[in-house]
């Protein structure tokens, strides 16, 4: 009973507890969280006494009595919410997110918050103040980032299911290094209300699912418009799990000649060739395509995450939330005391990077050529998807999981982990990670992406791939 | 394009930030590292009239007044002292005969 649709079955059905799988999730959690070689993917979760007093409505709910992680970006009544800032060490949200509380009504247990890079910034989960997470493949190397606590909770078997957020991988390429399947829906797709900004036009609520059908069935809970999330869009969500069986006959899948150069280490090149072969097989056409503009994709993606950080991030200033330092004469040395003391490195370099490129000299020469090399990106996008390609099918990084502190001083390295995941957001488009094998005994992921709103599609492609490759993941 | 020390600090002081010796040091090399690599932006020829990302296309208008009110995580009656009708109840200063308009319609 490890899976989403086997523990609603048992719980369903009357033959298990509706809290028996969160006293194991927890029981999972206290054996391989903490101490020197835990995975300190969690930071919070529910006390003994919470989880005791549980009460699961058995009268319905798609999700009765799963356990669910949720990253520590995402406000959670009952859980600090940190985003693994000393700048919100303590604080409480009052309400909860807008995917936390369609969890919750469909009987879904959040059983704790999942550790991260500062405000979701960064690509190893090394940037936290609350100590990195060690991947559960090989505890000497990163899990990926930013959502790597919840992506190490699922590859450690602590929960089925978990959400993350995808601002330019951050999903996608830890579902990649820890051997998990992990979604970014299209922009619009789920409300965003209740997850702490980082970069506002590129956030996206994810999520991590130990298989396909698994993160399928959470995606389908969570996703629809919400009136509180004025970007998120009214259209109807189609069955996640109607492709389930339709297998890959007929689909066209694209192949970006782009992201299969040098720089993707042999291994990782190999597993997502023998994935297209599979594919293949499985009577999918393959068809070569360029998206030329991929060139300047991870510079653009990188000015505006960094443009609406410094913004987003202005109203951490110790009036409101969590850490304030009074020490000084006026509000003014208030702001700058807490901000210095709370905010970390990466956050720092992110903050300053964003305000010089607004600043007004300038402007044009960085952030409105990102918006245009933005432009350029989306469009490449749609000109191979209006010539017939159903999705396209990538690497999800370059590389596999690389070792803990490898590229923590040298910040453009660690960027060029999300060089294959940042274009599905600057286009908006829905994109997912599956594993495709293992090289060096280390999961390596694949990503397949489709047009907007293209969810369905996507899924069915997933689920023929995953059956495709069964036996070759690091589940078996 | 480079970075110069006096304009991290000055960006700096614009972020609200405060930074020692040592970190403008360490940040000067950081952000000229990154903005070399954002250079590459330079080469890009944008052709004329080319229309900027806007966000979601597709996305169907919504009907007029199908958008429901935002309701507050608290209603506001949880902070009022007193709250009758749509109206808070404020307590009159005693000299304006406070403590007898209690009663009193709002």
């Amino acid at each position: 009973m490890s899976d989403v649709a086997s523990i609603v079955e048992a719980v369903r059905g009357g033959g298990v507890d509706a809290a028996e799988p969160t006293r194991t999730a927890l029981a999972r959690l206290h054996a391989k969280n903490g101490g020197s070689q835990g995975l300190n993917a969690f930071l919070s979760e529910l006390s003994e006494v919470e989880a005791s007093a549980l009460d699961v409505s058995r009268n319905g709910g798609r999700l009765l009595g799963v356990p669910v992680a949720v990253k520590d970006n995402l406000a959670t009544v009952g859980f600090p919410t940190t985003c693994g800032s000393k700048i919100l060490q303590g604080y409480r949200p009052p309400y909860d997110a807008t995917v936390v509380r369609r969890l919750r009504e469909s009987g879904a247990v959040i059983v704790g918050k999942t550790n991260l890079d500062e405000f979701a910034m960064g690509s190893s989960t090394e940037n936290s103040a609350y100590g990195a997470v060690r991947n559960p493949h090989d505890l000497s190397r990163v899990p990926g980032g930013s959502s790597g606590g919840s992506a190490a909770a699922v590859a450690a078997g602590i929960v089925p299911a978990a959400l993350g957020s995808d601002t330019g991988g951050s999903v996608r390429q830890p579902a990649s290094f820890c051997g998990v399947v992990g979604i970014k829906p299209t922009y619009g797709r789920v409300s965003r209300y209740g997850l702490v900004a980082f970069a506002s036009s590129l956030d996206q609520v994810g999520v991590f699912g130990g298989t396909v059908a698994d993160a399928a069935q959470l995606l389908q809970v969570i996703a629809g418009h919400d009136a509180r999330d004025s970007t998120s869009v009214d259209l109807p969500v189609p069955d996640l799990m109607e492709g389930r069986d339709a297998g890959a006959e007929g689909l066209v899948v694209g192949v970006p000649t782009e992201y299969f150069g040098d720089a993707v280490q042999p291994g990782v090149q190999a597993r997502c060739r023998d994935a297209l072969d599979a594919l293949q097989a499985g009577g999918a056409r393959i068809r070569e395509v360029s998206l030329p503009n991929t060139m300047y994709a991870l510079a653009a993606y990188y000015v505006i995450a960094m443009a609406e950080a410094s913004s987003n991030l202005a109203r951490f200033d110790g009036v409101r939330y969590g850490l304030r330092d009074g020490s000084g004469e006026d509000l003014g040395e208030m702001y700058e005391r807490t901000r210095t003391a709370g905010f970390g490195r990466e956050v720092k370099r992110r903050i300053l990077l964003g305000t010089f490129a607004l600043t007004a000299g300038y402007h044009d020469q960085y952030y409105g050529r990102a918006q245009r090399a933005r432009s350029l990106v989306a469009a490449d996008f749609d000109a191979v998807f209006s010539g017939g390609v159903d999705v396209l099918f990538t690497p999800t990084s370059p590389t596999v999981a690389f070792p803990l502190g490898e590229r923590v001083q040298d910040p453009l390295q660690m960027y060029l982990a999300d060089v294959f995941t940042v274009t599905a957001n600057l286009a908006g488009l829905p994109a997912v990670s599956i594993p495709v094998g293992m090289s060096d005994g280390l999961p390596v992921g694949g990503q397949l992406l489709a047009p907007m709103w293209g969810e369905k599609a996507l899924f069915r492609t997933a689920f023929a791939l995953e059956s495709a490759l069964e036996g070759r993941g690091p589940r078996e | 394009m480079s970075i110069t020390r006096e304009e991290i600090l000055q960006v700096a002081k614009l972020a609200r930030l405060q930074l020692t010796e040592a970190e403008s040091e360490d940040l000067s090399h950081d952000l000229n590292q990154i903005l070399r690599y954002v250079d590459t932006l330079t080469s890009l020829q944008v052709p004329d009239g080319e229309r900027l990302w806007m966000g979601p296309r597709q996305a169907p208008e919504r009907e007029a007044g199908g958008i429901a009110p935002d309701p507050m995580a608290h209603p506001p009656a949880d902070s009022a002292p007193d709250f009758r009708g749509q109206f808070f109840v404020v307590p009159s200063p005693p000299s304006l005969g406070g403590a007898d308009d209690q009663g009193a319609e709002p």
